[in-house]
């Protein structure tokens, strides 16, 4: 199996599917006459209502419901209404129909909004030609709500059969959407519900219904929740172990996980999110909300690039792992498999392969690299930088990113540089504007308009100063971001290297050390998988060595190279992460003695941060984020600098 | 005249009729005290009959004589499976099936020859022809103590030193066995092969060996697809294999409880030739009857086609002697069942051959049926014909047998048909139009289950609509007793097809396991998928794998699967094949199947035994094994590794 890069990737491979959309009739080519291709084929058809009677009957759950009747004193029918109607909550439909209309509004949408939706053929070939005989499933990465209405529309463009896509219980309750989305395969997940034992085994029997029965391959996002950062989340196991558990049990005889990446050239929710970072609550998902967001119709959102990773075949990753499955001993048909602790850490490795993928087959764009240039200038403290000069940085730090393995989409020669940066500029003329000077500066995106009740806060209520500063700053690291997964180990080799106050040298053995200590605090940030530090180490090396940011000294130790421009940068990047962290353990140190609530803890870090941005020692607005400030404390408790009492 | 024979005429001049055959028990199989000397062998040498000193023996059993000779290699192929003359043989490009012995006999078979060319895209003029048969020089010499050999002589136990009959009983019928016989040499084969005549003489021999620290491995029919019979290859001992061969009468008929005892070398289709003629059967039919031995099926735990009516050999068995060096194991009694502490019997069962050698047995026996019925149901698919057999197990309404091939071994039946004349042509084609057009089935999905009905003929009838009414249920349709009896001849062909794919480098084996019945569809899924893509990775393009359920029980099933590939010129092909059986295993297991359902570890599965059968189980084993066999003298090193 090959885990490494693959070097045959190349933007010549994805092809706009939308393209042959122009000139033609949409009506006609959303009823079409549609013959899916299928995940796993069965002889026996099981169907939406079928799964649920099925699940309905099946002894583990048959055996919850009759202990939590003993247990509560509550008649068996009134908990069998109780399952069934949680079994209509989660149940998915199919309905071709309501599918097709869904299609056919979006591709409105999409030709009026989007410059293209790009796939990538041959990596889409690659998973057809293993779909047919065993369950499937797709991870998309999860930027925005665009993913999964997107995914199904390219299932229906390559003619694979709409997956069972789980969803969040917020869409379940928007009026109309919600009954939309699942006649169009989405199935639904409460948040929480590690306590109701009920409700756990229905939709975790539910799920290996789908894996075992169902031949529509099954969509879910490992990372949870649409990222607001634009940067992975850690991923969660829970989903992904219900739906390895047919396999670990033998029930079939294999699963492909197929991580798909997902790359925006500019984001649906990109203010919001920069207000949800920032404190502001998301407004409840409503259907009146959605027809706000269709004022929308009137921006460009630029490019969408998808890209379907080598599919994983669990049966060969377990074998890689050394994992032997244990043989099904006398089981009572009643109990629910637990994992081993073999399987829960072969869950996790999963988990973050899925991730790891899901980055390496990103695409970047050229206002992702016009975000680093803008970002590096405003810590520069520069001013506004000329358009040649982002030409030429953006050309420059192209070169920078290819050699650490990223696609670009943007055409070698400075023209086409260029051209390509004034298209995003373009596309995104609401974050950044020329000036008659041909500066590239940001605009100003709060208003008054966006003010909220404070009462509403998450955090700390801000100065319209500080928001006004922080949107927009908060918006250009959202499109940094993507890039941060190629850029992060060799920045925190970076940082170390710049920090050795004595010796300018330093051994690898020593380097790692402090590399491994930066990765652990930073784990959550970046989802870094420990297992993987020491691949990831001399990796980071390797490239810098690459690009003169370290060399190799005669006594093998390393020590920083001649390439000041990128090390800066480097630099410049971890710059909101280390005063965010920073603060967070300041904060808690002032306050360790006394057992803090999460919430109150943030808030006040956050307006730490507001105090220290405005005397100048923070420096970076991003520092406010408030995901930033709970993933530091996931880090501090995992490392057991901070003690969780209660969750 | 034969002794029968004679005895027929005594009672009929009697004028007493049939009761005579009903209450004169014992007296109709034992007859004349000379043992027939046509064993007489070169090479050999001949004893007197030996000493009998035991008393509960009846004096005079009949001899019965065997299609097998006691120089085996006369009858049966040295190389390849069973008779000489039957095999599967290429005459200008179209396959046929030489000899009379099967219905398939004397025929040309295009299908099959197309069948062959489509799946395996083999070159049918260029087979690879096998190793003739090695020079006495180029036998190992055998390691043999005169002092040994001495005493061996005073036993009055025919021996054979000679190279041949040592290599024809240093194995089995796995594929590894055949494809060394045909293309290389084994590393370790018996020194010497002796042919017991009685429980006795096995009692002396074994004294005999112990006293001398020789290594005595039992051999039967040799059917064995466990490497079980082979010599372990670290042996330095003389290593003496037991041929039960001519130990093989049936020594009393008891009509009255119906039990026959019998020694153990018998082998299935001259114990049914002769129970037969009294009007009896054993019932007990596994798939290398025609070749296997009673004490072979009691070592391995064998299972016949028929269990549905006759049971198991465990069921059928009721008595069971095994001499071992620590001295007999058996009963005192001849019961039904009793509640005595553990049932030794079971010790003995499934013993492989590693805790002493079986001499007789008593085994139950039922009279002929008075109608036997094949039958045969087409399904729409594999999922639709197991759900059926499922309901039949459920409502415990098998036939003697039922049997339910998926759809490459439905295809792969129906290519080994001869050419029909132009009537056979178009009742072909009418039934395929029938199945397809009008009921809708597609070919490349369709299945048969195939039957076995025994009993008296109402009761047949019967079970036939039980059956069929089920089958319904489930989209099934009668499709034939033509059918069904051709599936169960095939059985006992397909065993001869290897030797023919092996001239092509094709290179297959069969494999089995018991799985619970909610298990099995997944279990013959996994199995196929996964042999399917680690053929793939291996970069093999041509393969089949195929399977049946063959057995069904209150709680499950038993498949048989047969996987065969194509060469593909890389590594070894027998190091390949065994890889991939190990893999399959391996997938079986984590499928809920069992190591074995009736084939036995051996030396081919030992390494899954512990993880079977818990640690202190194969401490257990370990105890009883050192009980019986202190100095390991039965060290064919089956089940689990002997340190003892």
């Amino acid at each position: 199996m090959n885990m490494e890069f693959e070097t045959t990737r190349s933007i010549q491979a994805f092809k706009d599917i939308l393209c042959d959309r122009y000139g033609t009739s949409d009506f006609m080519w959303m009823s079409q006459n549609w013959q899916p291709r299928l995940a796993h084929q069965h002889t026996f058809k099981t169907s939406p209502q079928k799964m649920k009677l099925d699940v309905l009957k099946c002894p583990r759950l048959q055996h919850v419901i009759e202990e939590a009747s003993e247990d509560q004193e509550v008649p068996k029918e009134q908990l069998y209404k109780t399952v069934q109607s949680i079994l209509d909550e989660i149940g998915y439909n199919r309905r071709l129909p309501v599918i097709r209309w869904l299609g056919l509004l979006l591709l409105k949408v999409l030709k009026r909004t989007c410059n293209g939706l790009y796939v990538n053929e041959t990596s889409i070939n690659r998973v057809l030609s293993v779909m047919g005989d065993n369950p499937v499933i797709f991870a998309p990465s999860h930027r925005s709500y665009g993913d999964f209405i997107l995914m199904s529309y390219i299932c229906f463009h390559y003619k694979i059969e709409i997956p069972a896509i789980a969803a969040g219980m917020d869409f379940h309750s928007m009026w109309l959407m919600g009954h939309v989305l699942r006649d169009s395969c989405a199935f639904f997940m409460r948040r929480s519900f590690g306590s109701d034992k009920l409700y756990w085994t229905a939709f975790s029997e539910y799920v290996q219904k789908l894996v075992t029965d169902g031949e529509a391959a099954i969509e879910f996002f490992i990372e949870g929740t649409r990222s607001r950062t634009a940067k992975s989340l850690m991923p969660k196991f829970g989903f992904l172990s219900m739906t390895l558990v047919p396999f670990l049990t033998g029930r079939v005889p294999d699963i492909t996980i197929v991580p798909i990446n997902i790359s925006y050239d500019r984001t649906l929710e990109e203010i919001l999110f920069a207000y949800e970072l920032l404190g502001v609550p998301k407004p409840k998902e409503s259907t009146s909300g959605l027809i706000k967001a269709l004022n929308m119709l009137n921006e460009r959102y630029g490019k969408v690039y998808v890209d379907f990773a080598e599919p994983l075949s669990v049966r060969e990753l377990f074998q890689l792992n050394g994992l032997q499955r244990s043989l099904p001993t006398p089981e009572s048909p009643q109990d629910q498999h637990t994992l081993s602790a073999n399987e829960t850490m072969f869950c996790v490795d999963v988990a973050h392969r899925v991730v790891q993928q899901q980055q390496r087959h990103s695409v970047i764009t050229a206002f992702n690299l016009i975000s680093i240039i803008l970002n590096n200038s405003v810590l520069e403290g520069s001013g506004p930088p000329l358009l040649n000069e982002v030409v030429a940085n953006v050309s420059w730090l192209k070169s920078v990113m290819e050699v650490l393995g990223a696609l670009i989409d943007i055409q070698d020669g400075p023209v086409n540089v260029e051209v390509a940066v004034k298209e995003a500029i373009a596309v995104h003329k609401s974050l950044v504007t020329l000036t008659p000077t041909n500066h590239l500066k940001l605009i100003k995106v709060h208003t008054t308009a966006h003010r909220v009740n404070p009462a509403k806060l998450k955090g700390h209520s801000m100065s319209e100063h500080t928001m006004g500063v922080a949107v927009p700053m908060v918006m250009i690291q959202h499109y940094l971001n993507p890039c941060l997964h190629y850029l992060i180990g060799p920045a925190l080799v970076t940082l170390v290297m710049w920090h050795l106050d004595d010796a300018v040298e330093i051994t690898r053995g020593d380097l790692f050390q402090n590399f491994n200590f930066l990765r652990l605090l930073f784990a959550y940030e970046f989802a870094f998988y420990a297992a993987w530090a020491e691949k990831e180490f001399d990796d980071a090396v390797k490239q810098l060595e690459m690009l003169s940011v370290v060399e190799p000294t005669k006594s093998d130790r390393l020590k920083l190279g001649n390439h000041r421009k990128l090390q800066i940068l480097l630099l410049n990047l971890l710059q909101p992460f280390l005063e965010g962290y920073l603060t967070v353990c300041q904060l808690l140190q002032q306050t360790a003695s006394d057992p803090c609530s999460e919430s109150l803890l943030l808030t006040s870090t956050q307006r730490r941060v507001e105090e220290l941005l405005g005397s100048g020692i923070i420096l970076h607005p991003y520092a406010l984020s408030l995901d930033m400030h709970s993933a530091a404390l996931q880090a501090l408790t995992a490392l057991q600098a901070v003690n969780r009492l209660k969750r | 005249m034969s002794a029968d024979d004679r005895l027929k005429v005594v009672a009929r001049h009697l004028g007493v009729g049939k009761n005579v055959f009903h209450t004169s028990i014992a007296m109709q199989l034992c007859s004349s005290e000379n043992k027939t000397s046509d064993t007489a062998q070169g090479g050999v040498v001949l004893p007197q009959i030996g000493p009998s000193s035991d008393a509960r023996k009846p004096r005079r059993s009949k001899p019965v004589k065997s299609v097998i000779p006691k120089n085996r290699q006369e009858l049966l192929k040295w190389n390849g499976w069973g008779y000489k003359d039957s095999k599967f043989v290429v005459e200008n490009g179209i396959v046929s099936f030489t000899g009379n012995r099967y219905a398939i006999g004397n025929l040309s078979l295009p299908y099959f020859t197309e069948w062959v060319l489509e799946k395996f895209d083999v070159d049918l003029n260029s087979g690879k022809i096998a190793d003739p048969v090695p020079k006495q020089d180029n036998f190992p010499s055998p390691i043999v103590d005169a002092g040994f050999l001495d005493e061996l002589h005073c036993l009055q136990i025919s021996f054979s030193l000679d190279g041949v009959d040592r290599l024809i009983r240093s194995h089995g019928h796995t594929l590894h066995d055949i494809f060394i016989l045909r293309e290389g040499t084994f590393e370790r084969i018996p020194d010497i092969v002796a042919w017991p005549e009685s429980h006795d003489a096995v009692v002396n021999l074994v004294q005999l060996a112990e006293k001398h620290d020789i290594v005595i491995i039992p051999f039967g029919g040799g059917t064995s697809v466990s490497k079980a019979v082979s010599c372990p290859r670290e042996e330095t001992r003389t290593i003496l294999s037991l041929d039960t061969s001519q130990m093989n009468r049936i020594l009393w008929l008891d009509q009255e409880n119906l039990v026959a005892c019998c020694e153990a070398g018998i082998v299935g289709q001259d114990l049914e030739r002769e129970l037969g003629q009294q009007g009896f059967t054993s019932g007990h039919e596994p798939d290398s009857y025609e070749f296997s031995s009673l004490g072979g099926w009691v070592a391995t735990r064998a299972s016949g086609m028929k269990k549905n009516v006759y049971g198991n050999i465990e069921d059928l068995l009721v008595h069971v002697r095994m001499v071992t060096p620590s001295g007999v194991l058996e009963k005192s009694c001849q019961v039904p069942r009793m509640s005595c502490g553990p049932d030794f019997n079971h010790v003995i069962l499934g013993s492989e051959g590693t805790l002493g050698v079986i001499t007789e047995v008593i085994i139950k026996v039922r009279p002929l049926p008075q109608c036997k019925k094949y039958g045969s149901i087409a399904f729409p698919n594999f999922e639709s014909g197991l759900l059926s057999m499922r309901e039949v197990a459920k409502q415990r309404c098998q036939p003697a047998s039922i049997r339910l091939m998926d759809n490459e071994q439905f295809k792969f039946g129906q290519s080994l048909r001869p050419v029909p004349g132009y009537f056979g042509l178009l009742l072909d084609g009418l039934k395929k139009i029938y199945i397809t057009k009008i009921k809708g089935f597609d070919v490349n999905q369709m299945c048969v289950t195939t039957l076995v009905f025994e009993g008296d003929p109402k009761d047949v009838e019967h079970q036939e609509k039980k059956i069929y009414d089920i089958a319904a249920q489930y989209g099934g349709i009668p499709a034939g007793e033509a059918n069904g009896e051709r599936g169960y001849m095939l059985t006992f062909v397909i065993a001869y097809i290897r030797d023919l794919a092996m001239e092509y480098n094709i290179v297959g084996e069969s494999f089995e396991t018991s799985v619970s019945w909610d298990r099995t569809l997944s279990l013959c899924n996994n199995v196929k998928h996964r042999l399917k893509k680690e053929c793939e990775a291996a970069g093999i393009r041509h393969f089949m794998i195929s399977c049946r359920v063959t057995q069904t029980y209150d709680v499950g099933s038993c498949v048989y699967f047969y996987f065969g590939f194509k060469w593909n010129g890389v590594g070894n092909p027998v190091t390949t094949y065994e890889h991939l059986e190990e893999l399959a295993r391996d997938e079986i297991l984590a499928s809920g199947g069992s190591l074995s359902h009736h084939h036995g570890v051996g030396k081919l599965r030992m390494r899954w035994f512990p993880s079977q059968v818990s640690k202190l189980g194969v401490e257990l084993y370990r105890a009883t094994k050192r009980q019986l066999d202190p100095k390991n003298i039965f060290a064919n090193g089956n089940i689990s590794k002997q340190n003892l």
